[in-house]
């Protein structure tokens, strides 16, 4: 039996050109349509109207999805996979086709949606366990449960505001994991945490599929929790389903797919990803020499250089850069709090230009992904752009030294070593 | 295999009653966004209450100083702090709520693009605050009628009848407003300013017995002028209703509901691409 069955789902955004501000107002649109009014009496095309363009995030998506299975979602980034998240969750509502879920439909696109910092532990499960959909008898009969897994039950009565992210993170994941419903929708939502609390989140949801029957759709650019996770999976371009099968088969579409990211990215004024505060323009890898440059080599330093707009005043921009392999797993992070001059402050409007740099001899050879995430003050409003950039890096040799053959693994650090003669 | 499992059809359409069924569903969110709002407001208990105290009573002083000292307006035999403090309880309730939940959907925009729920649990339950609100002011109301040594009329059981002509009106408008407010961001820069205007011409600070002729049916296309008239009814007995302008705030008040009722469900649905 089919636990969802999505047939022919089509969504079109409306795009507007050359726009700056982060919403309309009523100013705006009546220009708009004084122009409009004005260009039809005088048959004049000099009045210059801004024309929205359509955008066809979906382009007839149809899939079906069996009772129990985990499937999972694939893509570059505007690929439609979120989207489709979006939809089948009811938060948007498709421009055509439609979709039959059968069962309690949960969804999870964030981590903490709704936890309000001014309330305690305990009230903010409640909070989000009702959020996310879950009667309040059920929350009370889980409550324990919730509280034991994620190991806060010592703040359970102190306002999360005073939690670290951690502890945040771990109480948030731990009401989604307790969620009972058939059926289940996630995004990207398992690359925060740490790795330990992951792996007990993946291994806790696959243990609820396998006993209850529970059917996932899991949105990810990890590959190797794709693998570990999903039965099935889809690949989508553009979207549309490229492919719909195999697990390894997807994931061979979507490494060939990273081939084509570059070391350069510019968006054009409308699309610029970012959140009401920030807009990002650009984004390059910078060889040593200051010059854009995806091939590396080894022992250069190389930077990220983000182009940026800040949109409003009195904004803390805050980036994350993670660096993953092809496969998505994710190799570290670094927050630009260490930029003591910057981080934290408020800035004016404007643009700006933020530079990481990666240390030399820090790789070994091979391709790898940058994504970007990016917050404007006390790590709330996030955004994300997945895998943006990728960096080539190209062995020069010079670490190997007279050594002829390979170095194995993923780094290439140049590490210190020292001998001495020691008299028994 | 169950046979119990609910199945979920998602299209583009929805019938306009499906609102109701789907609030009916999740009653429970509503109470505890209702709840969340109030335990927010009150968390710093001192600062909460005080301001809840602090804002009628000093209203209700300027007010009866200006309007009953200075102006020496005439206030049907009720001692005016009396006559202010019964105006100005449901216009603060009209104001702190249609303020709210104006906002509501704008200020929940993190739940609004990442969760569904029917959208109109945001404006409803923002009404908790004013009612806590309502009801603060309205103990204080209750003690300076007996310090005035007035008694209360037996009328006093329809102010319940009273509130709910309130939250009507404030519905109407908020669902009306926060879809607004979620496309066009000025909604916000100027409902605070016509919200401060409705104070004065609405029957607050004075009584609407010095509202003569034909300038009456006018003021009563002002809802809040019944809204307030009732609302001093249902205290006093010394004064009675204007049934022809209430008929007219009446009807007024459930034109806008129905306004704002159909606005919000055509808009629900592009909510989260728009905010």
């Amino acid at each position: 039996m089919n636990s969802i069955e999505v047939i022919n789902l089509k969504k079109k955004y409306k795009l507007r050109s050359a726009r700056k501000a982060r919403y309309d107002t009523l100013r705006d649109t009546i220009v708009e349509k004084v122009k409009l009014l004005g260009s039809i009496a005088i048959k004049n095309r000099s009045f210059s109207i801004e024309k929205s363009t359509d955008f066809w995030a979906l382009k007839g998506v149809s899939f079906e999805v069996k009772q129990g299975e985990r499937i999972g979602l694939i893509g570059a980034n505007g690929a439609g996979k979120t989207t489709i998240l979006k939809i089948l969750s009811r938060i948007t509502i498709p421009t055509q086709g439609f979709a039959v879920l059968r069962g309690r439909v949960a969804s999870l696109l964030e981590v903490g949606t709704g936890f309000h910092p001014e309330l305690t532990g305990r009230e903010n499960i409640f909070m989000n366990g009702s959020i996310l959909g879950m009667k309040r008898s059920e929350i009370k009969k889980q409550f324990s449960q919730i509280v034991e897994f994620s190991g806060v039950d010592q703040f359970i009565d102190m306002p999360v505001k005073r939690y670290s992210s951690g502890m945040f993170v771990r109480l948030a994941f731990s009401v989604a994991a307790h969620l009972e419903s058939e059926i289940l929708l996630v995004d990207e939502v398992l690359a925060v945490g740490d790795i330990q609390f992951q792996e007990k989140c993946i291994n806790k949801m696959k243990d609820i599929t396998e006993k209850q029957d529970r059917t996932i759709v899991f949105v990810t650019h990890n590959m190797a929790a794709l693998k570990r996770f999903c039965q099935r999976a889809l690949y989508l371009e553009k979207g549309e389903i490229v492919f719909d099968g195999q697990v390894e088969k997807a994931i061979e579409n979507y490494l060939a797919l990273g081939d084509s990211i570059t070391g350069k990215i510019k968006w054009p004024d409308h699309a610029r990803p970012g959140n009401n505060d920030i807009k990002i323009s650009k984004m390059e890898i910078i060889n040593q020499d200051l010059k854009p440059e995806k091939s590396i080599y080894i022992s250069h330093k190389y930077y990220l250089k983000i182009t940026y707009e800040v949109i409003t005043d009195n904004v803390k921009p805050q980036f994350s850069v993670v660096l993953s392999d092809k496969e998505g797993t994710c190799l570290f992070g670094s927050i630009n709090n260490t930029d003591k001059e910057f981080y934290g402050k408020k800035v004016l409007k404007g643009n700006y230009v933020t530079m990481c740099e990666f240390y030399a001899n820090l790789l070994n050879a091979g391709t790898y992904l940058l994504s970007l995430i990016g917050f404007s003050g006390n790590f709330t409003e996030q955004f994300r752009i997945d895998n943006a950039l990728s960096v080539e890096m190209l062995d020069d040799g010079i670490l190997k030294g007279d050594y002829p053959g390979n170095y194995g693994g993923l780094f290439r650090p140049k590490l210190i070593w020292k001998t001495e003669k020691i008299d028994a | 295999m169950r046979k119990d499992l609910e199945t979920t059809l998602v299209t583009g359409k929805r019938k306009p009653f499906w609102f109701v069924k789907e609030l009916i569903k999740y009653r429970e969110l509503i109470f505890f966004l209702t709840l969340r709002d109030i335990l927010v407001q009150y968390k710093q208990t001192f600062i909460g209450l005080a301001w809840a105290i602090f804002k009628p009573v000093t209203t209700m002083v300027i007010f009866t100083f200006v309007f009953g000292k200075i102006a020496g307006l005439p206030s049907n035999e009720i001692p005016y702090p009396i006559l202010v403090l019964s105006g100005i309880l449901p216009w603060q309730f009209f104001a702190t709520s249609l303020i709210n939940s104006s906002n509501s959907i704008v200020s929940n925009r993190e739940l609004v693009t990442k969760i569904y729920f029917p959208r109109m649990a945001l404006p409803l339950s923002s009404f908790g605050v004013a009612i806590i609100d309502f009801f603060i002011s309205f103990v204080i109301l209750v003690i300076l009628i007996v310090s005035y040594g007035l008694v209360f009329s037996w009328k006093i059981v329809f102010i319940p009848l009273a509130i709910f002509f309130c939250i009507v009106l404030s519905s109407g408008l908020g669902l009306l407003f926060s879809s607004l407010n979620a496309k066009y961001r000025d909604v916000s820069h100027a409902l605070p300013f016509f919200i401060q205007l409705s104070l004065f011409i609405s029957p607050v600070a004075y009584s609407d017995s010095i509202i003569k002729g034909n300038l009456k049916i006018y003021f009563s296309l002002n809802p809040l002028t019944g809204l307030i008239g009732i609302f001093r009814w249902c205290l006093f007995d010394n004064i009675s209703i204007e049934w022809q302008s209430l008929c007219v705030s009446l009807s007024i008040t459930l034109f806008l509901f129905i306004i704002g009722y159909f606005y919000f469900t055509f808009s629900e649905k592009y909510l989260a691409d728009v905010i």
